[in-house]
C-alpha cells in the first residue's frame, strides 16, 4: 500500500477485521467545525498512531469518537457496531478504554477508587488488578494513596493501568508521552506493546511525539486541520519523509 | 359547629349561588331605583385569603337580611366582593375600581394594615365612607374612616388585668414576632404589666421567617418567670410557637394576643390552657348570635365557613350603615359620614356603636383553650373602651 | 449550659435533615434545586393527610419518602433532563416546579395553616433539666441519616459513581458511568430526602403551602458552605447552626435569624481569597 494515500481505506478488508471506522466525520465546538470529513479505518490488533501538530483536532477527534462531543455529520463504527449518537457510557461498555490528556484522573479519590471506577462493579477488582499488577508494580503499593498526590509519571501509569483493567478491545490514548521523563516513556511503551501483543488489544495513539509513536505503532495517519491527509505503515521508507514533510513545516 | 373545609372553588360556587338568589328572590325591593352598592374589599388572595371568604359570607347574610326587609330606603342592596390581594398595590386597584368604576356607595372592608393605608387616601379624596372591620394596631384616623374591630387596649388590658391581678402572676416573659403588629402589641403589654405592678424579666422577638423558638424558650427557662405573654402573627406561627412550647416541658400560664378560635381548634392539645381575649366567640350565649349562626347555616349550609371575630364585624358594619342611611334618609356620602357614629346596632357581639373617635367600644370576653382546642368563654368584661385612637375627632 | 448544648446539637440536626436533599442534588447535578422548599411542603402535607386518616407520623415519614421518589422521578424525566445542557434554565425550571407545586397544594388544601398530629409532644428529663423529646429524636434520626449517607457514598459502587460525577462528570462518562442514571437517581433521592424532612419537622412547625421557604435560604447557604460532601454538611450545620442558636440566645433572635446567612457569606468570601 502506498504512503500518502488520501482518505481511501482499502475495501478488501471485511467489517469484522475493523476495530474503528470513521466515515465523513464532522464535529466541533459552537459555530466551528474542528473535525471536517475525517475518514479512518483501524484494523483490529494493531497499534495505530494519529499524528498532528497542536490545534489540528487530535483531542477533538478522540472526544467525538467517545461520544463526549456530538457527531455533526458522518458516522463512526467501533468493532462493527454503529455507535453514532450513542452515549459515552455505552461506547465504553462495548469494550473501549479512553485515556484523556487533561483532567484524566479523579484527583481526590485514591488510586484504588480511580481504578475501581473504570470497572463500575462489572468485574472483580481483585482479579482484574492481579492481571495487570505486574506491569505497574508501583500502583499495587499505593492503592490507598490519594491520586492527586502521585507524581506526574505515576499518574500516567495509573491512567494506563485503568485503561487496561477493563480488558478493552480498543484503547484510545491522547498524548500519553507528553511531559514524561524518558524512563517513564519507556515503561509506558512496554506496557502498551505488551497489551497489544498478549491480549490482542487495538490501540489508537494520538501523538505529537513521533519517536514514541513510531516505536509503538505499525500504522500511522496525519491529521491536518480536521482531516486525515496521509496514512501509511510506520516501517516504510516513505513514512519518515511524509511525517517530517507534514509535521515540521 | 360546621367542619371548616373551604376551598377557593367551593367559595366561588357559594358566592355565585348567593348572588343568583339575591338577583331573583326579593320582589319587595323596588327595581326602578339604582341599587345601593357596598364594596366588600378584602384579601381573597394573599395572606388574608384564609379568612376573607368567611367575611364575604358574613356580608352576604347582612345584605340578604336587608333586602328581605325592603332594602335601604326602598332600594335593593348589592354586595360587591373585590379582591385587594392583601397588599398595598392590590388595594389601590381595588379602591379605584370600587369608587370610580363600580361607583359604590360605601366601602366596608376587611384588610391588612398595608392595604388599608394604601386604600384610605383614595377613599378620603373621593370622600367615600369607609368602614374598616379588621382588628388592628390602632391609630388609623380619617374623616371618612370608621372602625368596628378591636384595637390593642381592648384585648390587652382586660387579659393582663385578669392574669396579673386576679391570678396574681407578677413576673412575666414577653415574646413576639418581629413586625409592626407583634412589636406594637408586645410593647403595649410590657407597659401595661408594669403599670399593673408586675415585672417583665425578659422580652424577645423572633423574625417572621424563623420557625425555631427553642433559643427563646431556653432563655425563658433561665429567667424563671411566672407567666408568658406572646403575640406572633396570626395563624401558623401560633401553632409553631405553642407546639414547641408544649414540648419544652415548661408549664407556665400563657396569655396570647394572636390566637383565634379557629386556629386554636386546629392546634388542639398543644394550645391547651392558653388564655386570650376577643370580641366574639361562636359560643357566645345571646339571641343575636344564635339568630346569626342559624341564618348563616341556613344560607350557606355545607358551604358555610365558620364565622369568627374577623368576619362578624363585616355583618355588624353593613347593618350599621343601613341604620345610618335610614336615619338621615340618604345614602349621600357626607350625610352618611356624619351619621355613622350616631347609630348603634345590636349584633352577635353585642351593641356596637362607632362613637369613640370613629372606633367602637366592644364587649370583650376571656376564653381558655380546652384540651380539644375549643375555646371556653370563662369571663365577660362588658364593654371595653378603645382608648384615645383619634383625639382630633373627640 | 446543658440546655444550650442540646439547643445547638438538636438545631444542627434539624438543619442537617432539612438541607441534605438539597446538598446531594447540588453536588451531583450542579444545580440549586429551588423546588426543595416545595418538596418540604409536600412532606408536610403528607403528614396532614396522615393525621386526617388517623395514621401515625411514624408511618407518614416512609410514605413521604416514597412520594418524594415518585415525584422526583417524574420531574427529572419530564422537566429537568431535557434542560441539563443549560444549567441556568434548569435552575429556573426548579423554581417553576416550586411555584406549580405550591399552587397545586393551595388548590387542594387551601392556603390556610394545617396541622398534623405529633406522635410525641412532651419533654424528657436529662440530668436536672427537661428537654423536648422530639428534638432529641430528630437529632438521633439526623445522625442515623448522616451515617447512611456516608456509607452510601463511601462504600457502594453507586456512591463511588456519584462522587465521580461530582468531581468530573465528563471523565465519569468516559469511565463508563451512566451519568444520566446517576443524575436521575440522585434527583429522586434528593427529592425523597426533602419530602421526608418536610414530614419530619411537622411536629415542630405548622403546615402551609409556603412552609418550606424560610428553610430554603438557610439550607442553601449551608450547602454552599459545605460543598458537596455529606460530612462537611454535618460540620457546617453544627458550626453555623450552633452559632445561630448562640446568637439567638445571648444577643437576640432577630440577629440570630441572620447568623447563618452572614457567616456563610463570610466563609465563602474567606475561601475565595485564600
Amino acid at each position: 500500500m502506498s504512503t500518502s494515500q488520501k482518505s481511501a481505506p482499502a475495501k478488501a478488508e471485511t467489517a469484522s477485521d475493523i476495530a474503528l471506522c470513521l466515515r465523513g466525520l464532522r464535529s466541533g465546538y459552537g459555530g466551528i467545525d474542528v473535525i471536517r470529513e475525517a475518514n479512518l479505518e483501524v484494523r483490529k490488533g494493531g497499534i495505530y498512531a494519529i499524528l498532528g501538530k497542536n490545534g489540528m483536532g487530535k483531542t477533538t477527534l478522540l472526544k467525538t469518537i467517545m461520544g463526549l462531543l456530538p457527531i455533526r455529520d458522518g458516522s463512526a463504527h467501533i468493532l462493527g457496531a454503529d455507535i453514532t449518537g450513542w452515549p459515552t457510557y455505552r461506547i465504553v461498555r462495548c469494550g473501549v478504554s479512553y485515556v484523556p490528556q487533561e483532567q484524566a484522573i479523579f484527583q481526590d479519590l485514591n488510586v484504588g477508587e480511580n481504578l475501581r471506577i473504570a470497572l463500575g462493579g462489572r468485574a472483580s477488582f481483585k482479579e482484574r488488578f492481579a492481571g495487570i499488577a505486574g506491569l505497574f508494580p508501583v500502583l499495587g503499593q499505593r492503592l490507598h494513596q490519594v491520586a492527586g498526590t502521585l507524581s506526574g509519571g505515576e499518574q500516567k501509569m495509573l491512567l494506563l493501568a485503568r485503561a487496561l483493567l477493563t480488558n478493552p478491545k480498543l484503547i484510545l490514548i491522547d498524548e500519553i508521552s507528553e511531559g514524561l521523563q524518558p524512563a517513564i516513556v519507556g515503561h509506558a511503551q512496554a506496557a502498551l506493546s505488551n497489551a497489544c501483543r498478549e491480549r490482542g488489544t487495538t490501540i489508537v495513539l494520538v501523538e505529537q511525539n513521533v519517536r514514541f509513536a513510531f516505536a509503538l505503532a505499525d500504522r500511522y495517519a496525519i491529521l491536518n486541520l480536521g482531516e486525515i491527509i496521509a496514512e501509511g505503515e510506520t516501517g516504510s521508507d516513505e513514512a519518515i519523509e511524509s511525517v517530517s514533510r507534514h509535521l515540521t513545516l | 359547629m360546621p367542619k371548616l373545609t373551604h376551598t377557593r372553588r367551593q367559595f366561588i360556587a357559594g358566592a355565585a349561588i348567593a348572588a343568583g338568589g339575591a338577583a331573583g328572590g326579593f320582589p319587595a325591593v323596588s327595581r326602578a331605583a339604582e341599587p345601593v352598592k357596598i364594596a366588600c374589599i378584602c384579601g381573597l388572595s394573599g395572606v388574608n385569603s384564609p379568612v376573607a371568604p368567611a367575611v364575604v359570607q358574613s356580608g352576604q347574610l347582612a345584605v340578604a337580611e336587608l333586602n328581605e326587609k325592603g332594602g335601604i330606603l326602598g332600594r335593593k342592596v348589592e354586595l360587591l366582593p373585590i379582591d385587594d390581594n392583601s397588599d398595598a398595590s392590590g388595594a389601590v386597584k381595588a379602591f379605584n375600581s370600587a369608587i370610580y368604576d363600580k361607583k359604590v356607595n360605601i366601602i366596608i372592608a376587611y384588610e391588612t394594615s398595608a392595604a388599608r393605608n394604601a386604600g384610605e387616601p383614595i377613599a378620603a379624596r373621593a370622600n367615600m365612607p369607609y368602614i374598616y372591620t379588621s382588628p388592628y394596631e390602632g391609630g388609623a384616623c380619617g374623616a371618612n374612616l370608621f372602625i368596628d374591630g378591636w384595637v390593642p387596649p381592648q384585648v390587652e388590658i382586660p387579659l393582663l388585668k385578669y392574669m396579673v391581678d386576679e391570678k396574681n402572676l407578677k413576673s412575666w416573659y414577653a415574646i413576639g414576632s418581629d413586625y409592626a403588629f407583634g412589636r406594637g402589641i408586645i410593647d403595649f403589654a410590657v407597659k401595661e404589666i408594669k403599670s399593673l405592678g408586675g415585672t417583665v424579666v425578659g422580652e424577645d422577638f423572633n423574625p417572621l421567617s424563623s420557625s425555631d423558638w427553642e433559643p427563646i424558650f431556653t432563655k425563658v427557662r433561665g429567667e424563671k418567670p411566672e407567666a408568658i405573654i406572646y403575640c406572633t402573627s396570626n395563624g401558623s406561627p401560633n401553632a409553631t410557637f405553642l407546639k414547641q412550647y408544649k414540648s419544652t416541658g415548661l408549664d407556665l400560664p400563657v396569655g396570647s394576643f394572636s390566637i383565634d378560635e379557629l386556629t386554636a381548634l386546629k392546634i388542639g392539645e398543644s394550645a391547651e390552657g392558653v388564655l386570650y381575649t376577643a370580641d366574639y366567640f361562636t359560643s357566645l350565649d345571646n339571641p343575636q348570635n344564635e339568630a346569626y349562626l342559624a341564618a348563616m347555616n341556613k344560607m350557606f349550609g355545607s358551604k358555610l365557613l365558620t364565622p369568627s371575630n374577623l368576619s362578624v364585624p363585616e355583618y355588624d358594619a353593613i347593618h350599621i350603615y343601613a341604620l345610618a342611611a335610614e336615619k338621615v334618609k340618604s345614602v349621600e356620602a357626607a350625610a352618611i359620614i356624619k351619621t355613622l357614629p350616631t347609630v348603634s346596632f345590636k349584633g352577635p357581639r353585642g351593641v356596637i356603636q362607632m362613637d369613640k373617635e370613629h372606633h367602637a367600644a366592644l364587649p370583650i370576653y376571656l376564653a381558655q383553650i380546652q384540651k380539644d382546642g375549643s375555646s371556653k368563654v370563662i369571663k365577660s368584661f362588658g364593654l371595653i373602651d378603645p382608648g384615645n385612637q383619634c383625639p382630633k375627632f373627640s | 449550659m446543658l440546655t444550650h448544648a442540646l439547643d445547638i446539637v438538636t438545631s444542627a440536626g434539624i438543619l442537617y435533615v432539612v438541607a441534605l436533599g438539597l446538598l446531594i442534588i447540588f453536588g451531583v447535578l450542579k444545580i440549586i434545586n429551588l423546588a426543595h422548599s416545595a418538596f418540604l411542603a409536600i412532606g408536610g402535607y403528607v403528614a396532614v393527610v396522615a393525621t386526617e386518616f388517623h395514621v401515625s407520623l411514624w408511618y407518614a415519614i416512609p410514605i413521604a419518602l416514597i412520594i418524594g421518589i415518585v415525584i422526583g422521578a417524574i420531574l427529572e424525566a419530564t422537566v429537568l433532563r431535557p434542560l441539563y445542557a443549560r444549567p441556568l434554565d434548569t435552575i429556573l425550571a426548579t423554581w417553576g416546579i416550586s411555584i406549580v407545586v405550591v399552587q397545586l397544594i393551595t388548590l387542594i388544601f387551601g392556603r390556610e395553616t394545617q396541622f398534623a398530629a405529633s406522635p410525641i409532644t412532651g419533654a424528657i428529663s436529662i440530668g436536672d433539666i427537661t428537654y423536648s423529646e422530639y428534638r432529641i429524636i430528630l437529632l438521633g434520626l439526623a445522625l442515623v441519616l448522616g451515617a447512611i449517607m456516608v456509607f452510601l457514598f463511601q462504600a457502594t459502587e453507586l456512591g463511588l459513581s456519584a462522587r465521580a460525577v461530582i468531581m468530573n462528570e465528563g471523565l465519569a462518562q468516559a469511565m463508563g458511568i451512566n451519568t444520566r442514571f446517576v443524575r436521575f437517581f440522585t434527583f429522586c433521592a434528593g427529592a425523597a430526602l426533602a419530602t421526608m424532612a418536610g414530614a419530619l419537622i411537622t411536629p415542630l412547625v405548622s403546615i402551609e403551602p409556603n412552609m418550606g421557604l424560610p428553610w430554603l435560604i438557610n439550607a442553601f447557604m449551608l450547602v454552599l458552605v459545605a460543598g458537596s460532601s455529606v460530612i462537611s454538611l454535618g460540620w457546617a450545620t453544627l458550626g453555623l447552626g450552633g452559632a445561630q442558636v448562640l446568637v439567638s440566645t445571648f444577643i437576640n433572635p432577630i440577629i440570630g435569624g441572620l447568623t447563618i446567612i452572614v457567616l456563610s457569606v463570610l466563609v465563602l468570601r474567606a475561601r475565595k481569597t485564600l
